[in-house]
């Protein structure tokens, strides 16, 4: 094989998005064919699973092979693109009756609630019966195949590749109409008597001879970007139009005149006429046994790993570790931010995962947090014997301290010293150790670590929760080893006093599992919840109460939200230079933006209280609606430090090779990370769930608020998320300032 | 109903491929110059301040046979005096060309495709205009999600009561 020859078909790259939507795709109609197939093996045989992972194929082939690199030299190149999105994928992807496995293939809740209501939908099943009209076929597939071909359309898709994006859709979507009629995918019926087939066909075909001609015997190149492009393999761009054409006429029409033959072969056949289908029967019910959901703690690695007594203190030691690294690397390495290991582990790479490890599962920075040692070292020593002051009961400290904490980080220039980074990681073992030596319990985790006040408030939005798996066995329970502690097997309870059979959300929750491994019951999972779902929620929690009667709950969810906003404006140019360096100038403003988040909320509470006249004080809407802005906070607050993972995240590889042979560092590592144009689109990605999230917790409580007026409530604080949002798009579309950090 | 269903399915498809994207860029310049013929492209259309990709596809003159064991350097002579040169690779999407992604500026540009084989040398050059950041054209597909995702929603809301009421009246 020529060198040429084995470059283009090398020339494969998968387009990330596309790949990701075919493989879900092709996962959700592989988990309901096998229902499916388990219930009517007749009517799901193997050979329409294979026919839609066929499809899927196709459309991927199109889109990742040589085809699409060379379909702007060749236009041969791309009219086998087009054919394999036109004649191949969509007979393909019907052939595999999609719509039931897809359905079922879902998840049932999704297709019950979410999905069902359009599906039954009067307006909608008109429009899918028009839509799928052997008419519409016909009509799409001519539109769509003379339109792009127009000289001027098709000049466009070659010049813009979102014009290209949208012509490889209409074809493919277009084609699929007029393959319907044909394949009419079980379970619809045929519109129009079977003997139509064939000439429906050759109708297909009748246009599609008709362009390929013009394109055979066209006597100039139609599409001037072929004229003008450089020839490959040596054909002139009149051959390689003649060549296009011809593939377009001989194969383009055998994908017509094959099936019109094979229809019109069964017609004439002699035999018993055709059957008409049955209608199709109801699908019988599958009898469904009772079965524990999902628990990681019983996933068969993972779950083992962390229910066993060295989990957590394997977690923690390689934590420790890290700590020591940034200290020794802090105080010996240089002083450089940009080139020290201490401010690349910090700043870029643990920020953005423990916030990471917050959206896709929960705490698990409290979980591997080595700031725990020195406590265990306190009571080994028999410290820590007092209560904590009842008065300070409270994240009124916490809420001040975390405040602080983004202050002192603007204020300090944080992220580019590496002496200070270092000294705030031995700061926090020394306080933990005071703190903890002198009170009992984890007074320091529940009252002032402001990296834990962040990670229960993040946790409100966590998918996972520490819950007890079956409430009825705890009813029965006298114990109590879940606070208490199991005697029999030395295991302390929770140090948080969370009880589990009260304990609602994950707030102050450690995830330690001390109290999964003190149930005697064996009754304590880490389960799947509804991200979110404890902020419209409001029973009386265990060692927390209710959100309506904790005014500090609320500051901390002001004090993060604020902070979110404001550090990541801290970062672009209209407030980066009055920011940074300057303790005033940054008290300022992150107060600003504290007073300021503090009146939209306060404004929106009394607006859509007025409005909606609910019968809750102002007090209780006010704290309740500021907690639902926590996942808007979150996301923003992921959505910045992504950003400074995917630009400067790379670097941690010169860094290392500097901090462990002693290289010059000079520039970023590989480029494994999506690039800043990549990283904006997750960064939205990001915010918009967010606001998703936040907008679905207020609407919620806006239900329980007030039954009646719940739009009226909910308008109001709707509208301060919305400002926030594309307050926080805004800024992510900034150019932003990489302080201190190697790009 | 069913058909709507089977609509549905035709609808995800429909949005995978909405995400398919085209390659290969505009072509800026193609010369024949000594022994070569130099193709030089830009990516993406129109070109936009921030990461772009400049490639070139190298052929012999006198067969036309792509030429893959060049050296080829690109030269980048931007607003301002803005100068950078970069070592262009095998292009990661189309094998027969090389390659670089480089940071633009707004403004005019000129590159420069220097191509190196044993002793026969050549050098193509192509201006092109990098317009200014594309950013709400980048944002706005994400942006749009949220509206999207609540108009869904009530209309969801909507459907459902209408159903309840329809049922109990």
């Amino acid at each position: 094989m020529s060198s040429t020859a084995a470059a283009v078909l090398a020339s494969w790259q998968a387009p990330p998005v596309l790949t990701a939507l075919l493989a879900a795709a092709a996962l959700v109609y592989l988990r309901g064919w096998r229902k499916l197939s388990r219930l009517r093996s007749g009517r799901f045989p193997t050979w329409r699973l294979a026919a839609f992972l066929g499809g899927l194929a196709s459309v991927w082939i199109a889109a990742a092979s040589p085809l699409d690199a060379f379909s702007s030299l060749l236009l041969t190149a791309h009219m086998a693109q087009h054919l394999m999105l036109m004649v191949v994928a969509p007979p393909l992807l019907l052939l595999g009756s999609p719509y039931l496995p897809i359905l079922r293939g879902l998840p049932r809740t999704f297709v019950r609630e979410g999905l069902g209501p359009f599906l039954a939908w009067p307006a909608a099943k008109r429009f899918g019966r028009a839509l799928t009209h052997p008419w519409t076929g016909l009509l799409a597939m001519a539109a769509a195949m003379w339109g792009w071909h127009v000289p001027a359309a098709y000049e466009l898709a070659l010049r813009s590749s979102t014009w290209h994006e949208i012509e490889h859709a209409t074809f493919l979507l277009a084609s699929t109409l007029f393959w319907w009629p044909v394949v009419h995918p079980w379970p619809s019926r045929p519109r129009w008597p079977e003997w139509s087939v064939p000439l429906y066909l050759l109708a297909g075909d009748l246009q599609n001879t008709i362009l390929a001609a013009i394109l055979v015997f066209s006597e100039k190149v139609i599409y001037p970007t072929y004229a003008s492009a450089p020839r490959l393999f040596g054909l002139t761009a009149l051959e390689d139009q003649a060549f296009a054409g011809a593939l377009m006429w001989v194969p383009g029409s055998l994908a017509f005149l094959v099936p019109a033959a094979a229809a019109t072969w069964r017609l004439l056949s002699p035999g018993p006429p055709p059957k008409r289908e049955p209608a199709p029967a109801p699908l019988p019910i599958p009898v469904r046994t009772r079965t524990a959901g999902f628990d990681l703690l019983r996933s068969p690695v993972v779950g083992a790993f962390l229910r066993s007594r060295l989990g957590r203190r394997a977690m923690q030691g390689v934590m420790f570790g890290l700590a020591a690294l940034v200290v020794v690397e802090g105080f010996t390495g240089p002083p450089a931010g940009a080139a020290n290991l201490a401010t690349a582990i910090v700043w870029t790479w643990g920020r953005a995962i423990a916030v990471i490890a917050l959206l896709v599962a929960g705490n698990l920075f409290c979980m591997a947090c080595p700031f725990t040692f020195p406590r265990a070292l306190g009571r080994k020593l028999g410290l820590g014997q007092r209560a904590f002051p009842a008065a300070l009961r409270s994240k009124w400290l916490a809420a001040g301290l975390i405040g602080v904490f983004f202050w002192a980080y603007e204020a300090f220039d944080l992220w580019d010293r590496p002496v200070a980074t270092a000294g705030i990681v031995v700061a926090y073992f020394a306080a933990a150790f005071l703190v903890d030596a002198v009170f009992r319990g984890a007074s320091f985790c529940k009252y002032l670590c402001p990296i834990g006040q962040f990670q229960f408030a993040g946790s409100l939005v966590s998918p996972l929760e520490v819950k007890v798996r079956q409430p009825e066995v705890c009813a029965g329970c006298t114990t109590h080893d879940c606070l208490r502690g199991n005697a029999i097997t030395a295991q302390r309870g929770c140090e948080l006093e969370l009880f589990l059979p009260t304990k609602s959300g994950s707030l102050d929750c450690t995830f330690c599992l001390d109290c999964a491994k003190a149930c005697p019951h064996d009754n304590v999972g880490l389960l799947p919840v509804r991200p979110a779902a404890e902020l419209h929620r409001d029973p009386p929690r265990s060692s927390i109460g209710r959100f309506a009667r904790r005014p500090d709950l609320a500051a901390v969810a002001l004090v993060l939200l604020a902070g979110a906003f404001a550090g990541a404006a801290a970062m672009v140019s209209p407030f980066a230079a009055s920011v940074s360096s300057s303790g005033l100038r940054a008290a300022a403003f992150f107060a600003a933006a504290l007073a300021a988040a503090a009146v939209l909320a306060a404004a929106a509470s009394a607006a859509g209280r007025a409005w909606a006249r609910a019968p809750a004080s102002f007090a209780e809407v006010f704290r309740r609606q500021t907690l639902t802005l926590l996942p808007l906070a979150l996301a923003m607050w992921a959505a910045h430090f992504l950003f400074h993972l995917a630009t400067a995240g790379p670097s941690i590889v010169p860094i290392l090779r500097r901090a462990f042979s002693g290289a010059v560092v000079s520039g970023a590592g590989a480029g494994a990370f999506p690039g800043p144009a990549a990283i904006s689109g997750i960064e939205l990605l990001v915010l918009d769930f967010g606001l998703l999230l936040t907008l679905h917790a207020a609407w919620k409580l806006a239900g329980e608020l007030s039954r009646e007026r719940a739009p009226r409530l909910f308008a109001p604080v709707a509208a301060v998320a919305s400002v926030l949002w594309l307050a926080g798009a805004w800024v992510l579309l900034q150019p932003m300032a990489m302080r201190g950090m190697l790009h | 109903m069913r058909r709507t269903l089977a609509l549905s399915a035709a609808l995800l498809v429909w949005a995978a491929a909405r995400t398919a994207f085209a390659d290969g860029g505009r072509l800026r310049a193609s010369e024949d110059v000594g022994a070569f013929r130099v193709a030089i492209f830009t990516a993406p259309e129109p070109v936009f301040a921030g990461r772009a990709d400049v490639s070139v596809l190298v052929q012999d003159r006198a067969s036309g046979e792509a030429v893959l064991d060049a050296d080829v350097t690109l030269e980048l002579l931007g607003p301002g005096g803005a100068q950078s040169v970069v070592t262009a690779g095998r292009h990661a999407r189309n094998r027969l060309f090389y390659g670089a992604q480089v940071e633009l500026a707004p403004g005019a540009w000129i590159a420069a495709a220097r191509v190196r084989r044993g002793a026969s040398e050549a050098v193509v050059r192509a201006s092109f205009e990098v317009r200014d950041s594309r950013r709400a054209a980048v944002a706005w597909p994400y942006l749009s999600i949220p509206p999207c995702a609540v108009v869904l929603y009530a209309a969801n809301r909507g459907l459902r009561n209408r159903e309840r009421k329809r049922r109990s009246g």
